[in-house]
């Protein structure tokens, strides 16, 4: 996935932001497939990612993945203590919020996600600081985001949809990747609007008790979202074009 | 405009040929599992293809617009056209996903999640992160290309196991052929619009290479299969036979290459996939008569 998300030339925040949403797509497949287990597995990836584009350094990722799922296997099997994962999500987050690289501090949350509620409180508290660290509207949105796996532990499924349909809302009402530099993506609010009705109806399912339906209609919306906020650039600053295809351009946007 | 002109444009939008072609790896799949010809099943795929193959083929469009426009061979489709603007398009493939989700979840949560899992790759993965950055763009969007066949067979055995996955893993080692030809012969296209495929960055020999490898994965897949379910030896051996006919013809081009060998080794693939998704269901058919004898 870090090789995947290299080619969306996303760097930075940028890259946190499509690791994240990389990563609930697929907790969301995961879901969908009945797999909770698999919902934990997204966001070890994304953690990964995220040491690889805060850092930099391939080494720094292998070692963060390596500790990751030492983390993951230990607490899975009940072989390492809660206390384990909890010196992984702490770690990041003093060293995030040390170099004010929030990035390291969602890769913290992203690896708390993997425990259970205690490991969830602790990066509930540490998001809600990063969020007031930051006043723009994408770091709010991304922190409640990072919050949708964590929550999926701690409080009933319908709270984690709620949750990250919230996020989306929010990342697309931020403007999303336009505001993020160097990362060639865009919002594309018209395609936002029927995958909220569709995330709508699976929370609203949830909510009823069909638990079913919410399962597979949900997953549904949360990836369409997730596709109406990657939308690339279109391919009109790459090209010279004739006023013709312009006009063309223009009448199909 | 009338309602009727834009359901027909949504229909083009589906792509029908590949929408048809799809089915064939969809029901293939579902027979070869064992699965029974009954009416609602049968009706219940054919929802869940529409939906889940035909719907996001709809949605890549509306999200390609901008490259639609400008490509040849794409700009009289319905949103470049001005048929069906995007909002509209938009609204019109959810809805039709949506109904592919939920005649899929009528038969099982494999089924549905086989679907989504199509949705994922081929709109976040394919379209949106991989297609216009990496010339081996296809790669991911060959795993939704596997999506119908993984679904037909979890339709019949109520389960992903490892014969579905061999079957999807056999669609998705075959279209490279598929694609990288068709993009060799619109390689002007493909350049214009600033995607980038093997075919049009890398040599013809290069690509060659990479069609060939592709293929044999596909063969020892097929084979795999035969081992791992006990028949299948008819599809095996008819995909064995078309694919060393298609390296010959793959050599040919590496040394002479053309856009017109290169049309003429897409249409030759088509027919592989499909031959191999029709005689899989017979193999099985002719194991049950074997063994009953």
């Amino acid at each position: 996935m870090s090789s995947l998300l290299y080619w969306t030339g996303c760097r930075g925040l940028g890259a946190v932001y499509c690791a994240l949403i990389a990563a609930a797509s697929f907790a969301s497949l995961a879901y969908a497939a009945g797999f909770t287990l698999g919902s934990a597995i997204a966001p070890l990836f994304a953690s990964t990612v995220i040491a690889l584009t805060s850092t930099g350094s391939g080494l720094a990722a292998a070692a963060w993945l390596v500790l990751t799922t030492i983390f993951f296997l230990g607490h899975m099997t009940g072989v390492l203590p809660e206390y384990a994962g909890l010196a992984v999500v702490g770690t990041a987050i003093l060293w995030g919020a040390a170099s004010r690289r929030y990035e390291i501090v969602y890769a913290g949350l992203a690896a708390g996600s993997l425990g259970d509620p205690t490991i969830a409180a602790a990066a509930i508290t540490a998001s809600g600081a990063a969020a007031a660290a930051s006043t723009r509207r994408l770091h709010a949105g991304l922190t409640v985001l990072s919050l949708a796996p964590i929550t999926y532990y701690a409080i009933p499924t319908a709270a984690a949809m709620v949750t990250a349909s919230l996020a989306f809302a929010l990342v697309v009402a931020s403007g999303g990747p336009a505001r993020l530099k160097s990362c060639p993506v865009r919002t594309d609010a018209m395609l936002e609007v029927p995958a909220l009705i569709v995330a709508g109806a699976g929370i609203l399912l949830e909510a009823a008790g069909i638990g079913y339906w919410a399962s597979l209609i949900w997953p549904t919306g949360f990836i369409l979202q997730a596709s109406s906020i990657l939308v690339p650039e279109p391919a009109l600053g790459n090209l010279s074009l004739s006023s013709e295809a312009q006009e063309r351009l223009r009448e199909g946007s | 405009m009338g309602l009727a002109r834009k359901l027909r444009a949504i229909l083009v939008m589906t792509k029908p040929l590949q929408l048809m072609l799809l089915s064939i790896t969809l029901y293939g799949a579902y027979f070869a599992a064992g699965g029974k010809p009954s009416l609602r099943l049968m009706t219940l795929l054919a929802l869940a293809a529409l939906g889940g193959i035909g719907g996001v083929t709809a949605l890549n469009m509306v999200i390609e617009s901008d490259i639609d426009s400008i490509m040849e061979r794409t700009r009289k489709r319905p949103i470049p056209s001005g048929i069906l603007s995007r909002d509209e398009a938009a609204a019109y493939t959810v809805a039709l996903i949506i109904v592919g989700v939920i005649a899929a979840g009528l038969i099982n949560r494999y089924v549905a999640a086989a679907v989504i899992s199509g949705l994922l790759f081929d709109i976040i993965l394919y379209t949106e992160i991989s297609k216009r950055n990496t010339p081996l763009n296809i790669l991911l969007g060959g795993v939704a290309g596997g999506m119908p066949a993984l679904g037909g067979w979890a339709a019949a055995r109520g389960s992903i196991d490892v014969g579905g996955l061999l079957l999807s893993g056999i669609v998705m080692a075959w279209i490279p052929m598929h694609i990288w030809f068709i993009s060799y012969y619109y390689k002007s296209d493909y350049v214009k619009a600033g995607v980038p495929m093997a075919s049009t960055l890398l040599p013809p020999k290069e690509v060659a290479k990479l069609v060939k490898a592709s293929l044999a994965i596909m063969v020892v897949l097929l084979w795999a299969f035969v081992v791992v379910e006990g028949y299948g030896l008819l599809a095996a051996s008819m995909a064995s036979i078309s694919s060393l006919i298609a390296y010959t013809r793959i050599s040919k081009f590496a040394v002479e290459p053309s856009r017109e060998a290169a049309r003429g080794l897409f249409k030759f693939a088509s027919p592989i996939i499909a031959m191999v998704f029709l005689s899989l269901p017979v193999d099985y058919w002719l194991v049950g008569k074997v063994v009953a004898l």
